[in-house]
């Protein structure tokens, strides 16, 4: 009778103790993703869900609270982004969604998490006109501004140009990009006799490309996405452009970039959040774990999508800790509150939103291609090396690379 | 101010990009014109044959004209299984059938080819393919020359097949009646096999060259059915020879369209073509039985 006595007196001992201590653990975080991972963005949002999850990793095993990770496809669909979201917030009930690609995916998509009164922080969507409607879920890391400001800086200060001609897909990023890179350049007082609009899918792009020469442009600058770099270099390398720079919106000048193309690479110019090697003196211990970390899982180097893949994880997860506290009761306006006073460095440079959920500080960079790797030229604090001006991929051996500025 | 030599390199390069529209689409309007069937996985079997000419380039430095026997081979025999484990046995219901069969295997390619070559955009890359030639100031690369003379040869090939080659005129009757070609004691399963087939090995044909002159990625089928499915309208059923004239109009017209308007207004013209046409002279352009 005693014997029973004292095993049932432990077990209920036993069972006390263990609730005590999962009643003061945290609770685990529930982390709702979305991002193409098939259909015409399938290829940036793949590599963006990689950093995600790399992201979710690390602050799991820094944090201990275990991350509880679902990811949707939204096949580059705005249907299917909007589908994502309301299961992630309806269905998963998930604490907070980080990714989304593209202006026109991510756009309706945050009218639903602000319909479920999700946080939700987007990192591939760069149009102004998403955070006008002051969602109190929206945020975001990188946005338009910044990358407008890079380019005519950099074509204005750097290299020096009379004349530029801007060719722009008619998507709604690349078509705003234009046109403030165009307000941006005329403001100072230089021509931009050429600015087109093409299509989604346009092959055929020597028939613009012909106006610029023409019209004498001296740089040409495409607003647009992979597969229209590889159109105009392509059709600009067989009429033999008279150009004397290159330079493309973002998604240029990448590893994957660089082994498609080769040396029609070479010399050209992009826009970037970050690169290997450019974060600030601040961030650059944090920066070579990302990238160790990522190597070490994916046995790849991680693009600049990776890294803002990771970075979203990691903000939004340390701002569900930092918001539900030691007992993990999270909720979205703690979220949003622990967002708001964000103020952290990072290896894309100082993290910190403003009302609307825009990044305040957020700047890109503007890299060349040289024999094959990334020289940041643009800010001159941020650069790693000097442009070669005038220098197209297309150029013969006695023209190349004229003069470093 | 536009000059003359722009104009003139402008109609080049849409005369040239209309007889590349025109192989494209070689393969989907002759399976229409023979069997009926609209078979929208034919973008996605034109661009397997551009990944097997990417894998054959990048892994053995094989020449991507030389892969292109290769690439057919590939494509024609995915297009032989296809039909043979799945079209054959559906075909008698519905036509709609096919319609949602052949647009079922063109998500499950796409996604194929993303689990075999990932989402990334693959160019064909050669670089004595994509050095210019100068002729009196106008350009043109020498992969697109290639690229002109491969089309042609082509679309010229399998008219000269199905007009002179006993098969052809198998294949031909066949698509006029067939009941009756049955009845004559052609074997027409035999038939619809070979044709399906024989479309597949002419979008992986085309599969090569799309990756010289562009790029291939796991999502390009669909704008490529789609390019293929308008030029087939405009041409008209059964007329091969038309089909490179289609291509070449709407080639010139887009190209001439960005000169002398705007780069926005190409696609416009090309939509507007097709509708003026279905609107005026709806069996198409050159439209007339096989």
């Amino acid at each position: 009778m005693k014997m029973t006595r004292a095993i049932v007196g432990c077990v209920i001992v036993f069972i006390l103790i263990v609730w005590l201590v999962a009643a003061h653990a945290a609770a685990p975080i529930k982390l709702g993703a979305h991002a193409p991972q098939t259909g015409a963005l399938a290829k940036h949002g793949i590599e963006q869900i990689k950093g995600i999850r790399l992201g979710a990793e690390q602050f799991e095993k820094d944090s201990g609270i275990k991350v509880e990770l679902k990811v949707y496809d939204d096949e580059s669909d705005p249907q299917k982004a909007i589908s994502a979201v309301e299961k992630l917030a309806g269905v998963d009930h998930v604490n907070a969604i980080v990714g989304g690609y593209g202006s026109n995916l991510v756009g309706p998509a945050s009218e639903a998490a602000e319909r479920y009164d999700t946080p939700y922080l987007i990192t591939g969507a760069v149009d102004t006109k998403l955070s006008v409607k002051k969602f109190k879920n929206f945020f975001r890391l990188n946005y338009m501004p910044g990358y407008a400001a890079a380019q005519s800086g950099a074509i204005k200060d750097l290299l020096g140009a009379k004349k530029v001609g801007i060719l722009y897909n008619s998507l709604s990023a690349t078509a705003e990009i234009a046109e403030a890179v165009k307000s941006q350049l005329t403001a100072a007082g230089l021509a931009v006799p050429v600015f087109e609009k093409f299509e989604k899918g346009t092959t055929n792009f020597k028939p613009i490309l012909l106006k610029l020469r023409d019209a004498g442009c001296e740089v040409l600058l495409v607003e647009g996405y992979f597969p229209d770099y590889v159109g105009t270099l392509k059709d600009a390398k067989i009429l033999n452009l008279p150009i004397k720079a290159y330079i493309g919106a973002w998604g240029i000048g990448t590893p994957d970039f660089i082994r498609e193309l080769g040396p029609l690479s070479e010399f050209t110019y992009g826009t970037s959040v970050w690169e290997i090697g450019t974060a600030p003196k601040e961030a650059k211990e944090q920066e070579a774990a990302v990238v160790a970390g990522y190597k070490t899982k994916y046995n790849e180097e991680p693009s600049y999508i990776g890294m803002l893949g990771y970075l979203s994880a990691k903000v939004m997860l340390d701002a569900i800790k930092e918001g539900g506290g030691e007992s993990g009761a999270y909720g979205p306006e703690k979220t949003r509150k622990a967002l708001r006073e964000l103020d952290v460095m990072s290896p894309m440079g100082r993290i910190a939103f403003d009302e609307k959920g825009d990044p305040k500080y957020f700047v890109a960079i503007l890299f060349q291609t040289q024999k094959g790797n990334q020289v940041v030229v643009y800010p001159k604090d941020r650069s790693t090396g000097q442009a070669q001006y005038p220098g197209v991929p297309w150029m013969k051996g006695d023209e190349k690379a004229g003069v470093s500025r | 101010m536009i000059s003359l030599a722009s104009i003139a390199q402008s109609f080049l390069s849409g005369l040239a990009e209309g007889v590349d529209y025109s192989l494209y689409c070689l393969g989907l309007a002759f399976v229409f014109g023979i069997m009926r069937i609209i078979n929208l996985a034919h973008g996605e079997f034109l661009v397997l044959g551009g990944y097997v000419a990417y894998w054959l380039l990048v892994i053995w430095g094989v020449n991507p004209i030389l892969a292109m026997p290769v690439a057919a081979a590939t494509a024609g025999g995915t297009a032989f299984l296809s039909y043979r484990i799945f079209l054959q046995r559906i075909r008698t219901t519905s036509d709609l059938n096919t319609l949602i069969l052949t647009f079922g295997l063109s998500v499950f390619l796409a996604n194929l080819f993303i689990e075999c070559w990932t989402a990334d955009i693959r160019n064909i890359g050669v670089d004595w393919l994509e050095h210019p030639v100068a002729l009196y100031g106008i350009y043109m690369s020498v992969g697109e020359i290639f690229t002109l003379v491969i089309s042609l040869v082509a679309v010229f090939s399998l008219h000269f097949f199905l007009t002179r080659s006993k098969t052809g005129l198998a294949i031909r009757v066949t698509a006029i009646d067939r009941d009756a070609a049955g009845l004559a004691g052609i074997n027409v399963n035999r038939v619809d096999l070979m044709a399906f087939s024989i479309g597949g090995v002419l979008a992986g044909l085309s599969g090569p060259l799309l990756g010289m002159v562009s790029h291939i990625s796991p999502g390009a089928g669909l704008a490529v059915t789609i390019k293929a499915f308008i030029l087939t309208v405009l041409a008209g059923v059964g007329s091969l020879l038309g089909l490179v004239v289609a291509g070449m109009i709407l080639g010139v017209g887009e190209a001439l369209t960005v000169t002398f308007t705007n780069a926005s207004y190409r696609e416009l013209f090309g939509f507007t073509l097709f509708l003026m046409i279905l609107l005026i002279r709806p069996r198409g352009l050159f439209g007339k039985g096989l």
